[in-house]
């Protein structure tokens, strides 16, 4: 009886701590999104029933097509390449902070590099305009160094992809380069002094020691990145209007569009559609991730 | 063990998702409606308020204006008027009329009128002096001001001889919209920024500053005992009358803060009452806080068509309030009772809601309720003191809609309205336009212009406007086609320079058939380039540009600001003779002055409607959600009834025929206006009857609605801004409008 009763209090003191948290959740998320899920299946108003209705005009979009593929292209260029530089200045800091503790150059290029996220979007915005419209600072320089007329408006043209890439980019780089640091941080030097002690080179270093150990770092990271990726709406959106080029025509831009136009069937088919395409592969990610960690022994980090 | 309490916990999400997502039921819509309160609450019991009843006023004072109305001796409730209009050159008749057991009389003995003439003054004031003693106030034939004391015998005193004289230097003397006489005789002159009192001999003792609202008649403030109260700095102040010195200042903000035509007066016994549009407020002596007597929203106080010029307390804590049309005459005047009966809040109400203030509507919410004192029309309006409309805006209101929670009657100008209609939001009206039209009373080709293929109607237009096209018929005729503008050919340019969004958008509306009508049109690349190489040809003869130097606008009389309608008013510059032709905007008889009298100066030229186009507006329309069906096609019946209609609120046409007949009777003997560039002036009396009879004869002839769709034309304007400052070919700048407009339409 007493040994029952102590396994009821041990599961059940989990779900007390999780109940506000959960109960947050479902209020907030939770029950919206499930009322998402029935009004995809309904007509604008929720009179009648629609069927996959919904769903196939969404399919049949134009507009929601390129607006998915801009989104996809979008992630495709921009997470690997935001990992891959915020992963090659956290080794750059960390190797250097190494050789060269309390550099006052290393701690400063840290908050640098992490500034940008600190920068409202609007401020942030205007700058970038200032720099990238028709007689803006850019292309004077441009001008400058070529000698030829330069009139190209970077935020309303073909260019307004790379510009919005850039512009993530240099939001991002310096938090995902923290989160690095952070998994850095957590592999034990005395590796690298060993596998030094045995000859191995950097790269054999950076490729046996580093990757592996920073296999549950980039899961999170790869997360955040596709999370914060769809936070660029904004910039987007104050740098080149509601309509903006086609090039950087945004899921964020239709749904807004179809806000305003009442086509909230549409609008909850395509965000039931996108979250099985996101939420699903996340899902599977942190499960493989939590499986490897079991596997490594290092499950106790988050399940002591 | 964790799985049994995770299914527990998933099946409790799961019901609670799927009770709290779970669509109410009609009964269950019902029962949260204003027409059936929940019995018990304290709305639905309180009992108590004051209702407002029309004074029938005495024959021939339709065309008079009001030059007083207040207690006079014994009490008496009296009013003086006068005959025409202000500054005539021959001095106007006065009259007095006493109201007594009810009803006005008036008093053909009264010796003022034959004062006024004896001095030569035309009448502009009266009043009941605290000594006991009748005053007049007029202007000579100089347009100087004179006040006199009307003595027992009939005869008239002069008062204050030459205070009112033009100050050294200046031309004008002061003409007081309003005087008070203190008990000890002494004179409080009301001015414009300024009260001044004067003693008996006529020497100024103070000077008081006041708040100057804008309007020539601004006399808000009054006199008790040895103290004046009136407006400064947005409060209202007491002044002490013995040091000239602010003794108390009263915030504004609980009742919605200053209004140009608020009426103050006392209580007796300190307090301040003030009456405005909102209704009527109260404060006591010392106190902080105003006190609603009578909401104004209830009756005629907030009618947009009524000028209150008096209100006052009666002898039972009642109250009367005299107003007038615009133009000062139409004297209206109201009673207002206390009924302990009446419902304390109307028990049923609907709500009307406008993305801009709309004074149509609010005329229609005041006529609806004092023909149903209980119903409330509750008017939301999105922007409030002329903001800009926001996306954030109209998905507030949409996400109202998709709850099934939205406003009773949407006016729709700024809205979605197509996307409202595909999407089954607006109900099918056409039975109600159909009632109208079969009364004889509308102009059905202009509600016609807004019947769907399949037969159903969605929404009405409850005002409109069209534009007039002012030139010789070469250059008049150019407008037939767009083809036909870019080719016109003429002695000078076809039409006025203007920066290009406005000759784009204008372009765009006077040829609103051959690029949108039934269809986008401008989605087809041959269409759009030669609707963008037209403005380009007219601006290139007409020197427009994307943005003006303040050098080039005051050389071309034209501005970087855009037109809202997209009708650019340019009747003078046709008249100055720079160019062939010239556009107006006829959304009133107040607007055609000026081209009416250019067409009268320029022998030949016409003046004609651009086909059949009218620019529709305070487009209204019922939420098919509502719960007071009734009740809203009823407010869309006072929306567009002669009533309503027959007002002048410049912002329309009335669509009710009979009301425009209405107005083409109306006379508006002295409404005239003025306009002037450097040397050039022209000066345009209200159109003649002739004039205004063949103008209402053209609106038969309207009936193609435009409806431009704004995210196509703002696309438009973006794309074309490169080809128009001469940077990239039509080519480009038609192809980077399409690539955004495809993007659109595919949505």
């Amino acid at each position: 009886m007493k040994k029952r009763l102590e396994r009821w209090r041990k599961a059940l003191v989990p779900w007390l701590f999780l109940t506000p948290s959960l109960a947050g959740v479902a209020v907030f998320m939770g029950f919206p999104f499930l009322d998402v899920v029935k009004r995809s299946f309904m007509d604008t108003m929720g009179n009648g029933f629609a069927g996959f209705q919904n769903y196939q005009a969404v399919l049949d979009n134009l507009a929601f097509r390129l607006a998915a593929g801009n989104t996809l292209g979008f992630l495709v260029v921009c997470i690997p390449t935001l990992m891959v530089i915020s992963l090659g200045l956290a080794l750059l800091i960390s190797g250097s902070a190494q050789k060269h503790q309390n550099s006052a150059v290393i701690k400063n290029s840290r908050t640098m590099l992490v500034l940008p996220l600190a920068i409202p979007t609007a401020s942030m915005v205007l700058v970038w305009k200032i720099i990238l419209c028709r007689d803006g600072v850019l292309n004077q320089v441009l001008t400058w160094m070529t000698g030829k007329l330069w009139e190209v408006d970077w935020a309303f043209s073909r260019h307004a992809f790379p510009v919005l890439v850039i512009t993530y980019l240099w939001k991002h780089t310096g938090y995902d380069m923290i989160l690095w640091l952070a998994g850095l941080q957590g592999i034990p030097g005395e590796l690298y002094e060993a596998a030094k002690m045995d000859g191995a080179g950097s790269a054999a270093r950076f490729w046996y020691i580093t990757v592996p150990g920073l296999r549950g770092t980039l899961g999170m990271v790869g997360i955040l990145s596709v999370v914060n990726s769809f936070r660029v709406y904004r910039e987007a959106y104050l740098l080149a209007g509601t309509y903006p080029d086609s090039s950087i025509y945004l899921i964020p831009h239709l749904f807004a569009h179809w806000f305003l136009s009442l086509d909230i069937q549409k609008m909850t088919a395509a965000a039931v559609m996108m979250t099985a395409v996101f939420v699903t592969p996340a899902v599977l990610g942190w499960r493989i991730i939590l499986r490897r960690l079991a596997d490594d022994g290092k499950d106790e980090i988050l399940f002591p | 063990m964790k799985k049994q309490i995770a299914w527990i916990l998933i099946g409790g999400l799961l019901l609670g998702a799927l009770g709290g997502c779970q669509k109410k039921t009609e009964g269950d819509i019902r029962e949260t409606t204003v027409q059936e309160l929940p019995q018990g609450l304290p709305e639905s019991d309180a009992k108590g308020r004051y209702g407002e009843t029309a004074v029938e006023l005495p024959q021939g004072t339709e065309n008079q204006r009001v030059c007083w109305f207040g207690m006079g001796e014994g009490g008496r409730l009296e009013m003086y008027t006068r005959e025409g209009d202000y500054y005539s050159e021959s001095a106007a008749d006065a009259f007095r009329y006493v109201y007594q057991d009810g009803a006005w009389e008036k008093d053909e003995n009264w010796a003022g009128n034959a004062a006024f003439k004896e001095h030569g003054i035309d009448p502009m004031f009266v009043t009941y002096g605290s000594d006991g003693r009748y005053y007049l106030g007029g202007t000579d034939k100089d347009y100087r001001y004179h006040m006199f004391r009307l003595e027992e015998d009939g005869t008239a005193t002069e008062q204050l001889k030459g205070a009112f004289d033009p100050e050294e230097g200046r031309d004008y003397g002061m003409l007081p919209p309003k005087f008070e006489v203190l008990e000890d005789g002494r004179f409080l002159i009301y001015d414009y920024w300024q009260v001044f009192l004067y003693d008996t001999a006529g020497n100024r003792l103070l000077s008081m500053a006041k708040d100057f609202s804008g309007t020539t008649s601004d006399a808000r403030g009054f006199s008790e005992g040895n103290e004046m109260v009136t407006v400064l700095d947005g409060q209202v102040v007491r002044y002490d009358l013995q040091s000239g010195k602010v003794t108390e200042a009263i915030s504004l903000d609980e009742v919605g803060g200053v209004r140009s035509s608020a009426e103050l007066f006392g209580d007796g016994a300190g307090g301040i009452y003030m009456a405005t549009e909102i209704g009527l407020s109260h404060i006591n002596k010392g106190g902080t806080l105003w006190e609603t007597l009578i909401d104004g929203s209830l009756n005629h106080m907030g009618m947009r068509s009524l000028q209150m010029i008096s209100f006052l307390e009666g002898d039972n804590q009642d109250y009367y309030g005299v107003f007038c049309n615009d133009g000062g005459i139409g004297i209206q005047m109201f009673h207002y009772e206390y009924d302990p009966e009446m419902a304390a809040v109307p028990p049923s109400g609907i709500t009307v809601y406008s993305l801009n203030d709309n004074s149509t509507v609010r005329q229609a919410a005041s006529q609806f309720q004092s023909e149903h004192p209980e119903v409330r029309v509750e008017v939301r309006i999105g922007v409030e003191d002329g903001g800009n409309v926001t996306e954030e805006m109209i998905q507030a209101l949409n996400t109202e809609l998709l709850s099934g929670k939205g406003a009773d009657i949407l006016i729709l100008d700024g809205l979605p309205a197509r996307s409202y209609i595909e999407k089954g939001a607006l109900m099918d009206i056409s039975n109600l336009v159909e009632e109208l039209e079969e009364s004889g009373q509308m102009y059905s080709q202009l509600l016609e212009g807004f019947r769907e293929e399949e037969g159903s109607l969605y929404q009405v237009p409850a005002r409109f406007s069209f534009p007039l096209l002012i030139g010789e018929e070469k250059a008049v005729e150019a407008y037939s086609s767009l083809a036909s503008m870019a080719g016109y050919q003429g002695e000078k340019p076809l039409l006025p320079a203007a920066n290009y969004e406005n000759l784009l958008r204008e372009t765009a509306n006077l040829q609103y058939k051959e690029l949108f009508y039934e269809g986008n049109r401008l989605v087809d690349r041959e269409q759009l380039i030669q609707y963008l190489e037209t403005v380009k040809t007219l601006g290139d003869q007409n020197g427009a540009k994307t943005t003006f130097s303040e050098e080039e606008m005051e050389r071309l009389w034209t501005s970087n600001n855009v037109v809202k309608s997209g009708i650019i008013e340019s009747a003078i510059q046709y008249d100055d003779g720079r160019f062939d032709s010239g556009v107006a905007e006829m959304s009133g008889f107040g607007s055609l002055c000026i081209p009416a009298e250019v067409r009268r100066l320029h022998p030949g030229t016409l003046m004609v409607p651009a086909g059949d186009l009218y620019l529709p507006s305070t487009v209204a329309a019922i939420n098919r959600s509502t719960a007071n069906e009734e009740m809203a096609k009823e407010f869309l019946r006072c929306l567009l009834s002669y009533e309503v209609q027959k007002e002048e609120l410049y912002d329309g046409l009335p669509v009710n025929r009979k009301a425009m007949e209405a107005n083409v009777e109306n006379d508006r003997n002295g409404f005239s206006m003025g306009s002037g560039i450097g040397d050039y002036h022209i000066f345009a009396e209200f159109p003649s009857r002739e004039v205004r009879q063949e103008v209402a004869a053209m609106i038969e002839t309207l009936a193609v609605p435009i409806v431009v769709d704004e995210t196509v034309m703002k696309m438009i304007v973006d794309g074309s801004r490169d080809y128009c400052d001469g940077k990239e070919s039509v080519e480009q700048a038609a192809d980077k409008i399409l690539r955004t407009m495809t993007i659109y339409l595919s949505e």
